[in-house]
């Protein structure tokens, strides 16, 4: 777990301590939940450029973008994204592919035993 | 020699898609097959509600010691760039006999470049269809579903309906 410590005035703690209350949160809670709220169309962009550009898998896209499985297929269908990989993995991934044999990834029936 | 089918989540997301949407339903053929996962994969199935869909009971769980992935790190610096889960699968391609089924492009190449094998999930269901478990008909649609939602490359796209071709 990570923890960021930042200092402000009294009166905004007081103010923040009225919002949390009137929430039933503590203030902690309050202002992670009220800082996801507000960056979350922000992250998803942040997400789709970092793909774009190359800089970032899909895998950790995913996991920028704070979208569940459903929400960010969705949102890469939409903006009509695509991981940069090279031609030469794909290529490599399917030959390994066509040599596999069924028989070696098969559990063991019970009739076999 | 007995092998194993390491499933990632970004994959297991793809197969739900895919029922999702009616396409086809791979669990199960997965079930016929040895399909394993980490512990921290598992957390990433619940945290994403994968394990609903395919329930972890039908998965072989590798242990992982923290010193093995500290060892693997130091062999393989770049692995770092890896969120955990994803480390807990190379390290065992690494010791165990086994294909990792992954749909990210990072994670394959990492595979691959240490010799070791990674397919994507169309390369999966191109050997379901080799091998007599889908017809040709049914990972067609797959494929122009994932034409149509852009979930791949054309290119690759093109690659995989050829060699599906090809297939007697």
């Amino acid at each position: 777990m990570g923890q960021i410590n930042f200092r402000i005035s009294e009166e905004e703690k007081h103010i923040l301590q009225l919002l949390a209350h009137n929430r039933g949160l503590t203030i902690t809670e309050f202002v992670k939940h009220n800082i996801f709220r507000i960056i979350s169309h922000e992250r998803v962009d942040l997400a789709f450029k970092l793909l774009q550009e190359g800089k970032i898998n899909r895998k950790k896209a995913w996991k920028i973008s704070g979208l569940n499985g459903s929400e960010f297929l969705k949102e890469w269908t939409r903006r009509g994204a695509e991981e940069k990989i090279p031609d030469e993995l794909t290529e490599k991934s399917l030959e390994i592919a066509m040599s596999l044999k069924t028989t070696e990834f098969l559990k063991k029936s019970k009739s076999s035993k | 020699m007995v092998m194993f089918f390491l499933l990632d989540t970004c994959a297991l997301n793809h197969i739900r898609e895919l029922y999702n949407y009616k396409i086809i339903d791979l669990r199960h053929v997965l079930k016929f097959f040895r399909i394993c996962i980490t512990q921290d994969v598992l957390s990433e199935w619940v945290y994403y509600n994968l394990d609903h869909f395919f329930p972890p009971t039908n998965c072989y769980i590798f242990p992982v010691e923290d010193k093995e992935l500290e060892q693997m790190i130091q062999n393989f610096p770049f692995f770092e760039d890896f969120d955990i889960a994803d480390q807990t699968l190379l390290l065992s391609l690494i010791q165990e006999s086994s294909v990792l089924i992954s749909d990210d492009g990072a994670l394959n190449a990492a595979a691959l470049s240490i010799n070791k094998k990674a397919i994507f999930l169309p390369d999966f269901c191109i050997f379901l269809v080799n091998e007599g478990f889908f017809s040709k008909k049914d990972v067609r649609r797959a494929i122009k579903f994932w034409e149509k939602v852009h979930r791949f490359r054309l290119s690759d796209l093109k690659r995989w309906t050829r060699t599906l071709n090809q297939i007697m």
